[in-house]
């Protein structure tokens, strides 16, 4: 109908305005997603990717048998989105009682700014549980990693600990890089509340974690060390001590105890002082044990032999306007008995003999004053002063191991050089380093630093050594019975800046040595700093040593009696061991040639197979020459001389 | 009088065109509110959108007499509804729109939309005043709009409660008004608009001002129109692809399932989709007016004129709000935001619609 003329106009306005008014929103549209869009998708873009620091999960470390020392476990944190919060103050009250934290912390960090905010890390998991309960919005709990150390205090003090977020003392420290993981930033997606959108194995799968450590100690031998270490220490009332277990071939650390012990699950109730691994830090006098490289050195030089006796004072004898003081009176010593007596007065005219500038040479070569380079933060260097400041009674008491600084570490490595035929090896700890994709990273082979003395030396000193040991020697107590051992003891005063001077009171009881001696497989040394109810490294170190020594062995199943006793003056040729060597697999050790004389050369190849070398061949027939000669270490290329078999 | 209805002339083009709409929107929703595919809500309104077609087919087979006779009586079962609302909101406290009935939920300021032109149809048809309309001639209407209004207005919902007075104003402009009642209502207007804005609750004040300046407070209260904004530009001409709208599926548009649905269509299908869904908007708009030509009373064009304008301003006042042109006041986009009643109000007035072409025959 039409009810008037007007109304009609007005509907065929309704026909162009209904229209025009829906095109208003397509022009919107075309402006925002056609004209405007470059700037609004970058926003886009802007708010939901979020860059975020992925805290990696950090490998773990593990013994040379792969038991697990230090292991990543992952842990609940709680964590707030500061927008999502409802009340602020009812929230702050909950989680107070939920997490045991003061309502004025969480307040402060519920207070400011925008966003994520981690409220407590590493709570417990009932804590966990408590705050799941509560279903506060903005309010969430996210999975961390922590680390955990299985076995509580063992090797604690190589292993170190780790911070919140970083390794602080020990390997944890040193190694923080390899540990901790690559590249730990990541893009994510992140949604309307901020929070990033993961997929739900991101913390499973994710390709940063740390590689693996596999250290060189082994858990049983560390635990003998330590057991003994901290009895010791205990029943003894000393300051600190430690203990080193070196396999004697490699260089290899199988154990380093420290004293008094500290538990890395829960090193913020130690003091500092407990975390220092006083084997590589702790730098002493060394006293008699050094008494073995004075008269190594002066048997290297040719300036005494095995035979020549020393007056040896009567207990007393001057030097410049010094006295020096035997325990007891001794009169003619060989260079045996000085060591076996342990004689200051023999052992410094073995000293004043060699020479100030000789002395120190061979000081040096034996590894002192420098560095091992072992992988622990803080390590010693030592002390050796320039041998052109020495007077004649600097080098008489150096003689004895007085006024030179030793690390526990270089001392042992020093008499490992005298166990390992004279070689003086790399000390290390760290075995290799896998990455979490299971590439190998970093392999530590065995490596020799110098030869310190010649292998006829290290065997006659072996023998002056195996006298300490036995019945008249001063280290009796270090006897392990079924094996026959070397070794010396080491009894040093301390000097007390207070007393400017040698301390009568505080002393530095050690005790050095390896076994078996004849075929040595463990360098081990003992040190007792300041211990309160016996000072005499023979007393209060040497049983230290032999129970170390003894459990080792027998853990290590080397046979009793092994080393051949019969042939005392034997040189003792490097490589050729008796059966049941622990590690031979993966030692990577330089190998010995074997005598290949006589062997066609099919045979030969195939002993030539596990020694990783170039062959080169001359001739046909049987082997007849061949270089390096039997015995000597297993060159890079290997050549063999063949002749044809004459036939008889 | 009995008349024969043929099935085949129910109006196909506009039925097909508004399902598409519907389809669109379901799949949209699914999109908005559903994780890998799932959505509850896009399952719930495909079983609303079954309801809504029989709605269509009732509007569509009406007798009109009836319909016309009985449109008070729809009008006061409606008030009712809005009146209980409103009580309980006032006795419990809280938001009140929706009415539980067997399980389902039921808004009835959706239907009262569709309730109040009828009505101010079926007051306007018998009317004896010839227009233009004097003040005193618009008094009666003018309370039935108010009827509506103020209840909704205090579930609180003054989005809608706006709307419904907006529905009139199409249908006063038909019928004529003085130009003496034009300008009074004009400076009415002029004074009730700011003691209404200062009598409003804060979060309705925010959404003015953010309106007015949106980067206000870009993390707050400003904070939909902005991302909406985001979501609809970075879709760019053909969108990021379905379910592949960063913002949305991450969840960074507010209420997107619903009054922000048009910001999912444009991230996620771009300037393209835009155009095919407000293409279909104004064809099914310019289609319901074309049932002009066939209206043969007054209460028939008033109503064909009432629907046809809420359905395409109800169209215009969503879009414009999401893409941040007009203060958020909370409309569904018609046929594509999820919600049963809208949907099923939608089709019952399409269907009115469609029911005049009937009589033709």
């Amino acid at each position: 109908m039409r009810w008037n003329s007007r109304a009609h106009l007005r509907l065929r306005l309704l026909g162009v305005v209904l229209p025009a008014l829906l095109l208003l929103p397509l022009g919107r549209a075309f402006y925002l997603q056609v004209l405007d869009r470059a700037e609004l998708k970058e926003l886009a873009v802007r708010q939901n990717r979020m860059v975020v620091k992925v805290q990696p999960r950090r490998g773990p470390i593990v013994d040379r048998n792969g038991q697990p020392l230090a292991i990543s476990v992952p842990v609940p944190s709680v964590y707030a989105v500061r927008e999502e919060i409802q009340e602020k103050g009812k929230t702050a009250l909950l989680l107070s009682q939920a997490l045991g934290m003061k309502k004025g912390v969480l307040l402060n960090k519920l207070g400011n700014g925008n966003g994520f905010v981690w409220l407590k890390r590493r709570v417990a998991p009932e804590e966990a549980e408590k705050v799941a309960d509560l279903d506060l919005p903005g309010v969430g709990v996210q999975e961390e990693s922590r680390r955990y150390y299985p076995n509580l205090e063992l090797a604690a003090s190589v292993l170190g600990f780790v911070g919140v977020d970083k390794g602080l003392e020990g390997i944890e420290c040193s190694l923080e890089d390899q540990l901790k993981g690559g590249s730990s930033t990541r893009v994510l997606k992140r949604d309307a509340k901020g929070w990033a959108y993961t997929p739900l194995d991101f913390w499973d799968s994710s390709p940063t974690v740390g590689a693996t450590v596999q250290l060189t100690l082994d858990r049983s031998i560390q635990f003998f060390a330590e057991q003994a270490l901290n009895a010791a220490g205990q029943k003894l009332g000393a300051k600190s001590g430690s203990a080193i277990v070196m396999e004697t071939e490699t260089g290899r650390i199988l154990a380093i105890a420290s004293y008094p012990p500290f538990n890395p699950n829960e090193f913020s109730r130690y003091r500092q002082e407990n975390f220092r691994n006083q084997a590589s830090s702790f730098i002493f006098e060394p006293g008699s044990t050094f008494k073995v490289i004075t008269i190594a050195s002066a048997l290297e030089e040719g300036i005494f032999d095995e035979k020549d006796i020393f007056f040896c004072g009567n207990g007393s004898y001057r030097v410049a306007d010094a006295t020096i003081n035997d325990n007891l009176p001794y009169g003619w010593l060989t260079l045996k008995g000085i060591l076996q007596k342990s004689s200051n007065i023999g052992a410094t005219k073995v000293g004043l003999e060699l020479g100030r500038e000789r002395f120190e040479e061979y000081a040096r070569r034996f590894g002192l004053g420098e560095k091992t380079g072992i992988l622990l933060p803080g390590e010693g260097r030592g002390m050796l002063r320039k041998a052109s400041s020495w007077t004649q009674v600097d080098t008489a008491a150096a003689s004895f191991g007085q006024g030179i600084g030793v690390t526990a570490l270089q001392m042992v490595n020093a008499v490992n050089a005298i166990a390992n035929g004279g070689l003086l090896m790399r000390p290390y700890l760290v075995e290799k380093i896998v990455s979490s994709s299971g590439e190998i990273i970093q392999m530590r082979r065995p490596q020799e630093i110098r030869r310190a003395i010649s292998p006829e030396t290290a065997v006659k000193i072996t023998r002056m050594m195996e006298s300490v040991v036995g019945p008249e020697g001063s280290g009796y107590r270090a006897r392990v019975p079924g094996y026959e051992t070397a070794g010396k003891t080491g009894t040093a005063q301390k000097f007390s800046s207070k007393q400017n001077g040698y301390s009568e009171s505080s002393f530095v009881a050690s005790f050095v040595g390896f076994a078996p001696s004849r075929s040595p497989v463990l360098t081990v040394l003992v040190v007792i700093d300041e211990p309160k109810e016996n000072t005499y490294g023979g007393v209060v170190a040497a049983p230290v040593w032999a129970e170390i020594v003894g459990k080792t062995l027998n853990y290590l199943q080397i046979e009793p009696g092994a080393s051949e006793p019969g042939r005392p003056d034997a040189p003792l040729p490097k490589g050729t061991r008796v059966a049941g060597r622990p590690d031979v697999k993966n030692a990577g050790a330089p190998m010995s040639m074997p005598d290949l004389k006589g062997l066609t050369l099919r045979e030969a190849l195939g002993v030539l197979a596990d020694m990783e070398c170039g062959v080169k061949i001359e001739g046909t027939g049987v082997v007849v020459r061949q270089s390096p000669e039997p015995g000597e270490g297993v060159a890079p290329v290997v050549r063999i001389g063949l002749m044809p078999r004459i036939r008889t | 009088m009995r008349r024969s209805f043929k099935w085949l002339d129910v109006d196909w083009v506009m039925l097909g065109s508004a399902m598409v709409l519907s389809a669109i929107g379901i799949l949209i929703i699914r999109s908005a509110a559903g994780s890998g595919g799932a959505s509850v809500f896009a399952e719930r309104q495909a079983y609303w959108l079954g309801i809504a077609l029989a709605a269509y087919l009732v509007g569509y087979f009406v007798d009109r007499r009836h319909l016309r006779r009985s449109a008070y009586v729809l009008y006061a079962l409606v008030l009712l509804a809005l009146v209980a609302l409103m009580l309980v909101g006032r006795l419990q406290g809280g938001v009140h729109r929706w009415i539980h009935v067997g399980g389902m939920t039921f808004q009835p300021s959706e239907l009262a939309k569709l309730t109040l032109i009828l009505c101010l149809a079926r007051y306007f048809h018998k009317i004896k005043a010839k227009p233009p309309l004097g003040i005193t001639e618009i008094l009666i209407p003018f309370l039935l709009v108010a009827g509506y209004a103020i209840p909704v207005a205090l579930q609180p919902d003054l989005g809608t409660a706006m709307f419904l007075v907006l529905l009139s104003v199409p249908l006063f402009l038909m019928m004529g008004l003085e130009r003496p009642t034009v300008i009074s209502l004009t400076i009415i207007a002029a004074m009730v608009a700011p003691i209404m804005f200062f009598s409003l609750k804060d979060y309705q004040r925010e959404r003015i001002l953010n309106f007015l300046s949106p980067g206000r407070d870009p993390l707050g209260t400003g904070y939909h129109v902005v991302q909406s904004k985001i979501a609809i530009g970075s879709g760019g001409l053909f969108g990021k692809g379905y379910l592949q709208g960063t913002q949305s599926q991450l969840q960074f548009i507010p209420e997107q399932h619903t009054d922000f649905i048009f910001s999912v269509l444009a991230e996620e299908f771009g300037f393209a989709g835009v155009l095919v869904v407000i293409g279909l908007l104004l064809f099914i708009s310019l289609w319901m007016l074309s049932y002009l030509e066939v209206a043969k009373t007054k209460f028939a064009v008033l109503t064909v004129v009432g629907i046809t304008c809420g359905f395409a301003l109800q169209s215009v006042i969503n879009i414009a709000m999401v893409a941040g042109i007009l203060p958020v006041v909370g409309l569904p986009l018609p046929l594509i935001s999820y919600g049963g009643s809208s949907l099923v109000t939608t089709f019952l007035g399409l269907g009115i619609v469609a029911g005049y072409r009937r009589r033709r025959t």
